[in-house]
């Protein structure tokens, strides 16, 4: 009876504690809301967003790469060039237990573990390659440690390189997709998911209305209900889908009106009213506070399920009819990763706020000073590496099934922990989403960077090599922290000025709670940029517009800070002509 | 039942009796080269014994003739690395821009040498070995100085912003390995093509394809000889010139403790530029001295690249001294040389595990320390 009532107690706990865990994610949640509904989109013919998925699916792998590059190199300050091998070993084991014709007779064995275990093995393999690498971390510091790593990874490279029978020699080996994926209730899974995280978004937008009853809030809440319901209109299969979410945006405005007149009709009037007549705290309103709300989600839900319904109706069907079919490799592959990322983000998240990520830290800052304090510096550097290595590989696994060929050159060359060193610092060392952001840079202007020298410039496609070196080394003579830690360091006085925002009479404070607003709405322009269709340009120039006209707000708060400089330096040229 | 029991711990032990300690550790470095003399032993019997003599002769040559080679060019690297605290990846880019310039300046100047309209062919006269000899030295002194003035020019307006942010000079000299390398693959084409100047040349004689031999299948090409005089030659000037010019002593007081050296009144800022300047034209030189033998290749510069990082890490990294990087070049090249004539499946990892091993046994490399 006892234990029944404490369950019950846990699950009430837990229950109560899911607005707060919304309130303090609203960012994540937005983008992740945005990037789970995406694959939905696609049917199971051709459409223009399975392109777009497949670049972002490439991104994200490389991301867990750099996430795992930065663990060592930002939070633990250990240069390893041998990150590679943690990245290789993952693929080359995900490679042979999807195809183990390669192997000899006794070893083929692991052909039989199913695959998501696959996963979990080979994340422990590259754990433990981690703790190889990392006993050598006891007498070695710096760049002794990063050597002996470069020597493990270029070992592993010679032996895959000279032995044609293990690596598939010329050609590389090939990697068939797992069947796992091609399987329609995998798919209803990440389905599942992309639902669960939808409400979530709904239920933090209604959070963020309640809380901010400003009618700056409405100003905000605008752009992001007439650009949400578009893309559904855009992607969706019928009409009835996007008006049904329209209409619980209107709900959402509605519990906003209702809300703001509750609050701040009168505040003296509203003191006297709770607590003088009553003598005690208003009750929570009923109406406001549970049933509005879930009739709202309720109803975003079901618009969102009649809107993409023809879609997974057609995938499944396929299922049914056909288990070879290719239809899934892709959205499917997309839902893994990101899931895989998601899990990866908020695990290192936590992992930094704990005392264990402050001691690492502290050894990473002055080695000598934490281990006077009593802190097992060795422990804390081993345990980093195994962590990181146990997420290289899981990126590896990953890389290897999507990729469809590995060879030593591109799972186990040195060019790859060159290219994971960049991602990690172009997007800024020591940040959580520094890795992220520099993948995703360096990428798709991999990617690009033909066309547009081609195109834009009108010069011979084969410099593209040269102008990324042009783009690093203007990166990082103007950002030398990196794109998020340049940005990070100005987010202070920059927020600071943004809540004092003020045009005439007419306040336009931004608070800390509102800048969920633009992480949404800037993935949704750079999803309308990236899809390169021309119908859609109207809508990314309109998203980036609303966004170009928040930047001319930030000049126009900063025209004494401009003015001034300017005039500093117009003074400095003054000097320097002579003195007159 | 308060009683402690104390446990034996072979480590406490150890350190109470150093003795016992000092015969352990000689005794395990005889344990560790006997096995390692019977595994080579083995190795050998594995495949076969035949021409033992002239195998080992060639292999002695031929990695003495590229540890020389490995020397010029890791000098550069270490010099930068140890007095600016760079981690230079364009060194290598820089290596194989040597050999191509190495290359192009070598067959201009000989197109310019038999061009009869010129008057040098008035003071060769029929000559070649002296034409293709003045030749081969403008060259090396051309690659050399034009990758001077490019190290020099990267250090002045790039590399100097950004001293004491270790990780954004990486990002500085990836971006110039891509930018150098790109542009020697677009003018000269792919990792695939390998130039060498022989078969380009328009000279018959020449001095570079000459052969001494011995008989027995001891056949040496004179051009790794020349190769091996002339790294020690360079190696003397640069030991001479670090002890005795007044320059030479600033940078190796720099690498040891750059800001005293400042406090002294150096202007260390210079001293960079010219370190950058001494790097860069060391990895031209060795480029150009290259192409004769194995050529000059867009593919050289990361290969090169990471023998430049085993070679200073074995030689001693941080706060080391010029004569380990000197051997540390000796162990790589001899070891691949020797590697490559009788084990030759180890060719490409033997250093690495040497690596390896040194480390572990001394982790601040053969000369320096943590």
């Amino acid at each position: 009876m006892n234990e029944e009532r404490k369950i019950v107690g846990n699950l009430k706990g837990t229950i109560l504690r899911i607005p707060s865990i919304l309130s303090n994610n609203r960012t994540v949640i937005a983008v992740l809301a945005f990037l789970y509904l995406l694959p939905l989109g696609t049917t199971a013919g051709t459409s223009p967003v399975r392109a777009l998925l497949f670049l972002i699916t490439q991104i994200m792998i490389f991301s867990l790469l750099a996430m795992s590059f930065d663990l060592q190199l930002g939070r633990s300050a250990l240069l390893n060039f041998g990150h590679v091998a943690l990245f290789g070993v993952g693929a080359y084991f995900m490679a042979y237990t999807l195809d183990a014709g390669f192997l000899p007779e006794p070893f083929n064995a692991i052909a039989a573990i199913p695959y998501p275990l696959t996963l979990v093995l080979a994340m422990m393999i590259g754990g433990f390659l981690g703790l190889i690498m990392g006993l050598t971390t006891s007498r070695m510091r710096g760049t002794a440690f990063a050597f002996i790593a470069l020597a493990i990874s270029m070992f592993l490279y010679n032996f895959y390189a000279e032995n044609p029978g293990l690596s598939g020699g010329e050609t590389g080996l090939g990697v068939p997709t797992p069947d796992l994926i091609r399987t329609a209730p995998f798919y209803l899974l990440f389905v599942a998911l992309a639902f669960v995280f939808l409400a979530a978004f709904a239920g933090m937008v209604i959070l963020y209305l309640k809380k901010r009853t400003d009618s700056i809030a409405l100003i905000l809440f605008t752009p992001i209900m007439i650009v949400f319901t578009a893309f559904l209109f855009l992607f969706g299969t019928n009409i009835y889908g996007p008006i049904l979410v329209f209409y619980a945006f209107l709900g959402m405005i509605l519990l906003f009106w209702m809300e703001r007149k509750r609050r701040i009709s009168d505040p003296l009037e509203y003191v006297e009213k709770t607590f003088a007549m009553k003598g005690e705290v208003e009750t929570t309103n009923k109406m406001t506070t549970y049933v509005i709300p879930f009739i709202i989600i309720i109803i975003t839900l079901i618009g969102l399920a009649v809107t993409f319904g023809t879609n997974i109706a057609e995938m499944v069907s396929l299922w049914i009819e056909d288990t070879t079919t290719f239809y899934y490799t892709i959205p499917v592959q997309f839902y893994l990763v990101l899931t895989c990322l998601v899990m990866t983000y908020f695990f290192i998240r936590r992992l930094i706020a704990s005392p264990f990520g402050r001691m690492v830290t502290a050894v990473a800052q002055n080695e000598e000073r934490a281990e006077a304090l009593g802190y097992n510096s060795y422990r804390a550097k081993i345990v980093v590496l195994v962590i990181s290595g146990a997420i290289a590989a899981l990126a590896g696994a990953l890389y290897a099934p999507f990729i469809r060929t590995i060879d030593p050159g591109t799972a186990l060359g040195v060019e790859v922990t060159i290219n994971a060193m960049l991602y990690t610092i172009i997007g800024g060392i020591g940040t959580l989403l520094g890795p992220i952001l520099g993948t995703g840079v360096v990428v798709y202007s991999e990617l690009n960077l033909v066309d547009f020298i081609t195109e834009g410039l009108g010069l011979p496609g084969r410099l593209w090599l040269v102008g990324l070196g042009v783009m690093y080394i203007f990166i990082v003579l103007f950002m030398p922290l990196g794109i998020v830690g340049s940005i990070g360091r100005r987010a202070g006085s920059i927020k600071e000025s943004l809540r004092q925002l003020k045009f005439g009479r007419f306040e336009f404070g931004l608070k800390d709670v509102d800048y969920w607003v633009f992480g949404f709405l800037g993935i949704m322009g750079l999803f309308f940029f990236l899809v390169e269709d021309p119908r859609f340009l109207p809508i990314a120039i309109g998203i980036f517009g609303f966004l170009g006209v928040v930047g001319f707000f930030l000049l126009y708060i900063f025209r004494g800070e401009i003015s001034s400089r300017i005039r500093s330096y117009a003074k400095k040229l003054r000097f320097a002509r002579g003195g007159d | 039942m308060t009683m402690q029991t104390k446990r034996f711990s072979p480590r406490d032990y150890l350190e109470e009796n150093p003795q016992v300690r000092k015969i352990l550790r000689i005794a395990m470095v005889i344990a560790l080269i006997i096995i390692g003399g019977l595994l080579v032993v083995m190795a050998i019997d594995v495949y076969t014994w035949d021409g033992f003599v002239a195998r080992t002769s060639k292999s002695v040559v031929n990695g003495l003739a590229l540890s020389m080679l490995l020397f010029l060019m890791v000098s550069g690297f270490f010099l930068i690395f140890g007095l600016c605290d760079v981690i230079n990846f364009a060194h290598g880019a820089f290596f194989m821009l040597g050999g191509f310039m190495g290359f192009v300046i070598y067959l201009g100047t000989e197109a310019l040498f038999l061009d009869s309209t010129l008057p040098f062919h008035l003071i060769f006269g029929a000559n070649q070995f002296a034409m293709s000899l003045t030749a081969f030295i403008v060259s090396a002194l051309g690659a050399t100085a034009i990758l001077a003035l490019i190290g020099g020019g990267i250090e002045f307006f790039t590399v100097r912003r950004l001293y004491g942010n270790p990780i954004a000079q990486i990002l500085l000299t990836v971006g110039f390995m891509f930018i150098i390398t790109q542009i020697a693959e677009i003018i000269w084409g792919p990792p695939q093509f390998s130039y060498f100047i022989t078969p380009n040349s328009q000279i018959a004689y020449f001095f570079m394809s000459g052969i001494l031999d011995f008989g027995e299948g001891m056949i040496f090409e004179i051009y790794r000889i020349f190769l091996i005089f002339l790294g020690l030659a360079v190696a003397a000037i640069m030991f001479v010139g670090f002890r005795k010019t007044r320059i030479g002593l600033q940078i190796q007081a720099g690498i040891e403790d750059s800001e005293m050296v400042e406090a002294l009144g150096t202007d260390i800022r210079k001293l960079f530029t010219i370190v950058f300047m001494l790097g860069a034209g060391l990895a031209g030189l060795s480029g150009a001295v290259l192409v004769p033998w194995i050529g000059a290749n867009s593919g050289h510069g990361l290969t090169y690249l990471i023998y430049a990082f085993v070679i200073v890490v074995i030689g001693g990294a941080h706060y080391g001294r010029f004569e380990g990087t000197f051997f540390g070049a000796l162990i790589v090249g001899l070891s691949m040389q020797f590697t490559a004539y009788f084990i030759p499946f180890l060719e490409n990892i033997i250093v690495f595990i040497i690596m390896a091993i040194i480390l572990i046994i001394r982790p601040g490399g053969l000369t320096g320390h943590e």
